[in-house]
């Protein structure tokens, strides 16, 4: 009974952007991490091969130190490692594939599939029905000769794809590479294993996007899981079990301030985070002076806490109220001047204006609020 | 605020305790001279309200020499109703307390209560500075500093703006100048004070957003190239495996070889042609010798017809030239004889004229001897004339000198008996006829008169005698004269051999005229015979003989030299011979010329025979029948081989042509090409393969794409950065601007109570000027009546006394609204208005006597006499 971990879109080599660069440098460590587990969860479910399908590396130019970096987190698992190239990485004349084969990099026990082939694993009980991508984006269906392709009967038949099904995501309408959506039945696949959707899907009985290991990005799409596939027969339906893999959960939360209980369930929420939380916090609305402190104190502290935090509180619209003008000693013009900017924040029409009428209220604040706990040499 | 009591000790020059009581609410005018100690009294009010009592700083307290001193001031003051003691001393005993009836405060706390109080700020750090002072600052006037406003109103704005907010109804901000200048800071960071140019962390952000932008851009750029080259890459090993699966270049080569083929059998047939047209060239080359012969052949026989035609031709020309060569004989033999004829008649001619000559000859020297004959006649009478004229000469001879000596001799002579008859005596007489008288001796008769120079004896015969004697010396003297001059006359007269006077005068002329006729003569001898008459002999005998010789060749010749001559003129003659000579010299030059011919014309003849005997000796030669014939055999053959070579030429060519051989030799040449060039392509389809497969491998390996994401990393966190300091920058702007503004709009708001005020006073000082108070709170322009109108200016620009004066009265006004509002106020002027003149210092003290009816005043002076109309007692200040 063969068994098989199918995972996809490692994309290593890729780095985060938005994060500052000390947060992406570690995340992006996890994602060599990811592929350790993956070795190891192989070696303890004793899996028969790993699939991979595609995008190994995010992209073609990487340096040799990563590469041979990549190769190394493979030892764990001594089993073979089916690859084909993505989108990332296609097979092209030149590729990430001829500079690891160049420098020595892939390990024998690595089988990668440059080029549409069968690849014969009759003493484990298969054949993989490799589909890489060998250019950058295609537009006809790869995986179309798994159809006609002859193999010898009573082997499994796994595929190995990348790239959207059709018709299955709104988004993949008219998108590049694209995969027969009935494949795995038209081929008589046992199991079509895919990559290129970063969450874990099921697509149909023996259609899968096993996602990327290690989340790498806000999209709540289920990331961070490999799939282990039980195939009992040739021709019985594939076992699918998930297993986590990602270290990092990435959740977006965005929030609407309108009452001051709604500060108090943010900062609660915040106050929840841990260690593995990459978390990006858009709040709105209005918020009075003590709301805002404490939105910030709780927002300090997550910071803090969470692998990230990136906290978006631009559409927060500081709204003083009578006592924190009182409470803050803004007499006189400083009280005309704070209702002024208070105005001048939520004016229709020109929102860069906006927002720095908004900011200089909050830096107005923060001086006041300073001003009151410690004494200022004038 | 009334300070009652101000007590000082160990202070500068008060190092004993000194106190001041009893201080006046309203005016109080402290007099002192120089050094007495007024300023230092100012010094210590000051120093107690604004010296922190910490502070290290105000060593100026201490007394001069005396480190232990520890300078003390204390005051007893009262603010509204409260009544305060302020006690403070410094450096060695640092203390502070300020009491009140309800509370007791002490050290920090009692500056900070005072401070408060009075509306200043203290020294964070060592001793207090004018900024600080506040209200007390524009209130208290330093010595000579009444003038300065500008400053003292600007540091005590802000207090003046929270103290007077009551009396404008205004809400000042208490917090608002502390974060005016907290903005400002924040502000100043990011962007420049003046031009809002980004600066300190935004302009770095904006420089590394810049510079790693450039970066990405570059690097994009190559990363769009790799990516270039590897599609490139791509395509070229399609090329690369298709070219090696068709091989097109062996097709081409084929092709080539069987274009080449077809090229090479038509190259035989080029061959072939090439062949014939050579021989064709040699047949007509030989059919031009033999046809060459042939005309040779014809040309011998064209030539002796030539030389026989030559041969009668010389014939006749040299029958013509012997027949002119003979009648030239024949005429030359002619003229010759009529030569010899005129040469004698020409002889003939000549001797004719050689006599006729010769007597011409002989007549003429007959002539000439008949003429020097007469010549020599004349000559010998000119010759015996000359000696004749010499002898006459020589007889006649006298020195002209002697004659010349003679006539003075006489002249003196005459003269002296003239004299001599003057002084003689006169003896006149008239004598009777008869009687005899004689005189020495002479007898005289009749009448008359004797001059007597001598005693002279008159003898009258009847009578006796008389003897009469001349009187005077001078007669004998003259007597003696005359006689010596009569001797030398006549001893010259007898050596020149004449009788008088007149007879050498006589001699003389005779002789001239000899010798005047003598050359005369001898004048007329030369003219007769210039070379002298024996010259004229010798001519005469040459004369002769040239006659007789001439006569003597004539007899020679023969002939009667003067009979009659049949000869011709001797002109004529030589005309006749040179005319028969020259006809003779034509003909004999004609005569050569004719036999010159003739010769020529022989020859000629006999050349022409020769080349005659020649040609037909040739035409004659036996072998030239069978060479002839040969020749004529030859060239019919020839003509039959070149027409047929012709033929067969033409008909090659065409087969030539028909091969179209320069399209054979183009395919030949593009299928080699091609093939060439399909080779080519694919070995450096080959080697670029190779090569921009290394060129990948080497940019591959330097993980553009993974730099790039890292770099993109960066930028986004620049960016953000910089989006971030941007706002926070804006912001900032805004709110200064905007707290700034309202800042502006307050003070604006206190200016028009304070405006009043000092319209009050200036009523007080100029009646009819006013003073505009501008929104910074300053005094700014002066309006005062001036002549016909107005005039209007800068109180910045007016005198020091003035702006004094100004600088007291705005203060006044400053004391008013505090007061007003309810603040202490306390004015002290240090020897203030010095500079004011008598009128302006009466008026200010209207002014100062109307403020203290407000306000306490403390004022001090050295000049006690300038303020004695003040109204108060002046308060001396001594130290005891």
């Amino acid at each position: 009974m063969p068994r098989f971990l199918h995972t996809a879109d490692w994309q290593i080599g890729r780095q985060y952007v938005q994060f500052p660069p000390e947060d992406g440098a570690l995340l992006a460590e996890a994602r060599l991490e990811a592929v350790a587990t993956l070795a190891r969860l192989a070696t303890e479910h004793a899996v028969d091969a790993v699939l991979v399908a595609g995008d190994v590396f995010d992209a073609q130019a990487v340096s040799a130190r990563t590469i041979r970096r990549l190769f190394a987190q493979l030892s764990g698992y001594a089993g073979p490692w089916l690859m084909i190239p993505g989108n990332h990485d296609a097979a092209l004349a030149e590729s990430v594939w001829t500079s690891a084969m160049r420098i020595g990099a892939l390990p024998p026990n690595v089988h990668l599939a440059l080029e549409p082939a069968v690849l014969d694993f009759a003493s484990l009980g298969f054949v993989a029905l490799a589909a890489p991508l060998t250019q950058r984006h295609t537009y006809n269906d790869l995986t179309e000769w798994f159809d006609a392709a002859q193999t010898q009967p009573g082997l499994l038949r796994i595929g190995l794809a990348h790239g959207c099904v059709q018709g299955l995501l709104d988004e993949a309408i008219d998108s590049p590479n694209p995969i027969g959506a009935d494949r795995a039945r038209s081929a008589r696949l046992d199991y079509l294993a895919l990559g290129d959707w970063h969450g874990c899907r099921q697509v149909d009985e023996r259609t899968w996007y096993s996602g990327t290991p290690e989340a790498d990005r806000f999209r709540d799409n289920d990331p961070g899981f490999a799939l282990l596939v039980d195939i009992e027969a040739s021709g019985r339906a594939p076992v699918v079990t998930r297993i986590e893999t990602g270290r990092f959960r990435w959740r977006t939360r965005e929030a609407v301030v309108s009452v001051a209980s709604d500060v108090e369930r943010i900062a609660g929420e915040l106050a929840g985070v841990q260690a593995s939380d990459v978390l990006s916090l858009q709040v709105s609305g209005q918020v009075d002076l003590p709301g805002l402190v404490r939105l910030r104190d709780a927002i300090g502290l997550a910071e803090a806490g969470a692998r990230h935090l990136q906290a978006d509180l631009s559409a927060l619209r500081l709204v003083p109220t009578a006592e924190d003008i009182a409470e803050l000693d803004a007499d006189g013009y400083l009280g005309e001047l704070i209702a002024e900017l208070r105005d001048a924040q939520s004016a229709k029409g020109d929102a860069a204006a906006a927002a720095v009428a908004a900011q200089a209220l909050e830096l107005l604040a923060t001086f006041l609020l300073e001003g009151r706990t410690a004494v200022a040499d004038p | 605020m009334r300070l009652q009591r101000l007590k000082v000790e160990q202070l500068r020059q008060f190092r004993a305790p000194f106190e001041v009581d009893g201080i006046a609410p309203g005016l109080n005018l402290f007099v002192g001279p120089n050094e007495a100690g007024k300023s230092t009294l100012v010094r210590a009010i000051r120093a107690a309200f604004f010296e922190r009592h910490r502070s290290s700083t105000v060593e100026d307290l201490r007394p001069w020499g005396d480190p232990s001193a520890a300078p003390a001031v204390e005051l007893d003051f009262t603010i509204g109703d409260v009544a305060y003691r302020l006690r403070k001393s410094f450096l060695q005993r640092k203390r502070c307390e300020l009491k009140s009836v309800s509370r007791a405060l002490d050290g920090e706390e009692a500056e900070q209560h005072l401070a408060a109080l009075l509306g200043f700020t203290f020294a964070g750090k060592g001793s207090s500075r004018p900024e600080l002072w506040g209200i007390p600052g524009l209130l208290w006037i330093e010595q000579g500093q009444a003038h300065e406003l500008e400053a003292p109103v600007h540091n005590a704005t802000d207090h003046l703006r929270k103290a007077l907010e009551a009396s404008v109804g205004e809400v000042a901000s208490t917090q608002g100048d502390a974060l005016i200048t907290k903005v400002r800071a924040e502000r100043d960071l990011l962007l420049t004070p003046s031009t809002d140019k980004p600066k300190g962390e935004l302009k770095r952000a904006i420089d590394d957003q810049q510079a790693l932008q450039a970066q990405l851009v570059d690097l994009d750029a190559r990363i769009e190239g790799y990516r270039l080259q590897v599609d490139q890459l791509a395509a070229l090993k399609a090329e690369h495996a298709a070219a090696l699966a068709e091989r097109p270049w062996e097709g081409l080569r084929t092709r080539q070889q069987a274009a080449e083929q077809a090229l090479s059998a038509s190259d035989a047939l080029l061959r072939a042609l090439e062949a014939e047209v050579s021989s064709l060239g040699r047949v007509e080359q030989r059919l031009a010798l033999v046809e060459q012969q042939l005309a040779g052949f014809e040309d011998a026989r064209r030539a002796l017809a030539r030389r026989e035609a030559g041969v009668s031709e010389a014939e006749q020309r040299l029958e013509a030239a012997t027949a002119i060569e003979d009648r030239r004989v024949d005429e030359h033999a002619k003229a010759q004889a009529a030569c010899v004829v005129t040469a004698a008649d020409l002889e003939r001619a000549r001797q004719g004229d050689l006599r006729r000559e010769l007597a011409l000859r002989a007549a003429d020297a007959d002539a000439r001897v008949r003429e020097l004959d007469a010549l020599l006649q004349r000559a010998a009478e000119a010759q015996s004339r000359i000696e004749q004229l010499h002898q006459r000469a020589a007889a006649t001879v006298i020195d002209a000198v002697d004659v010349e000596r003679l006539r003075k001799l006489a002249a003196a002579l005459e003269a002296l008996q003239l004299r001599r008859d003057v002084a003689a005596t006169r003896i006149r007489f008239e004598l009777a006829d008869s009687a005899a008288v004689t005189l020495d001796g002479e007898a005289v008769d009749g009448s008359g008169e004797r001059l007597v120079t001598m005693p002279t004896t008159i003898d009258v015969p009847g009578v006796g005698r008389f003897e009469v004697v001349p009187g005077g010396d001078a007669l004998g003297t003259l007597a003696r004269d005359e006689a010596d001059t009569r001797a030398a006359f006549e001893a010259l007269l007898r050596r020149c051999g004449v009788a008088d006077l007149a007879q050498a005068q006589g001699r003389m002329a005779e002789h001239r005229q000899a010798t005047q006729d003598g050359l005369q003569a001898a004048t007329t001898l030369a003219s007769l015979a210039p070379k002298g008459v024996d010259a004229l002999k010798a001519d005469r005998a040459a004369q002769i003989v040239r006659g007789e010789d001439a006569r003597a060749r004539v007899a020679m010749l023969g002939g009667d030299a003067d009979g009659q001559d049949e000869s011709l003129p001797l002109s004529e003659a030589e005309a006749r011979h040179l005319a028969a000579r020259t006809q003779a010299d034509t003909i004999g030059a004609q005569l050569a010329e004719a036999r010159q011919a003739r010769l020529v014309a022989r020859e000629q003849h006999e050349a022409a025979l020769r080349e005659r005997e020649a040609a037909r000796a040739r035409l004659d030669a036996p072998e030239r029948q069978t060479q002839e014939a040969e020749a004529g055999r030859q060239l019919l053959a020839s003509r039959a081989e070149r027409d047929s070579l012709r033929a067969s030429i033409a008909a090659r060519r065409e087969a030539v042509e028909r091969t179209q051989r320069d399209l054979l030799e183009q395919s030949v040449e593009r299928y080699r090409r091609s093939a060439d060039v399909a080779l080519q392509g694919h070995r450096e389809r080959e080697s670029q393969i190779t090569r921009l497969g290394g060129s990948l491998e080497e940019a591959g390996a330097q993980g553009f794409e993974e730099t790039r994401a890292a770099l993109a990393v960066r930028l986004e966190a620049t960016e953000r950065r910089r989006r971030e300091l941007d706002l926070r920058a804006k912001a900032l702007d805004l709110l200064l601007e905007r707290l700034e503004a309202r800042r502006r709009e307050l003070t604006r708001r206190l200016r028009a109570p304070l405006q009043s005020r000092i319209d009050h006073y200036m009523r007080l000082l100029f009646p009819k000027a006013a003073l505009e108070i501008g929104d910074d709170l300053l005094p700014g322009l002066l309006t005062r009546p001036a002549g016909p109108g107005d005039e209007t200016g800068a109180v910045a620009e007016l005198s020091h006394g003035a702006r004094e004066q100004m600088g007291v009265l705005v203060r006044l006004a400053y004391a008013d609204l505090l007061k007003d509002a309810g603040r202490p106020t306390l004015l002290i002027l240090d020897d203030a208005l010095v500079h004011s003149d008598l009128q302006r210092l009466e008026r200010m003290k209207r002014v100062l006597f109307d403020a203290a009816q407000r306000h306490q005043v403390l004022l001090f002076t050295c000049h006690p006499s300038a303020w004695q109309d003040i109204g108060v007692a002046p308060r001396a200040i001594a130290r005891s």
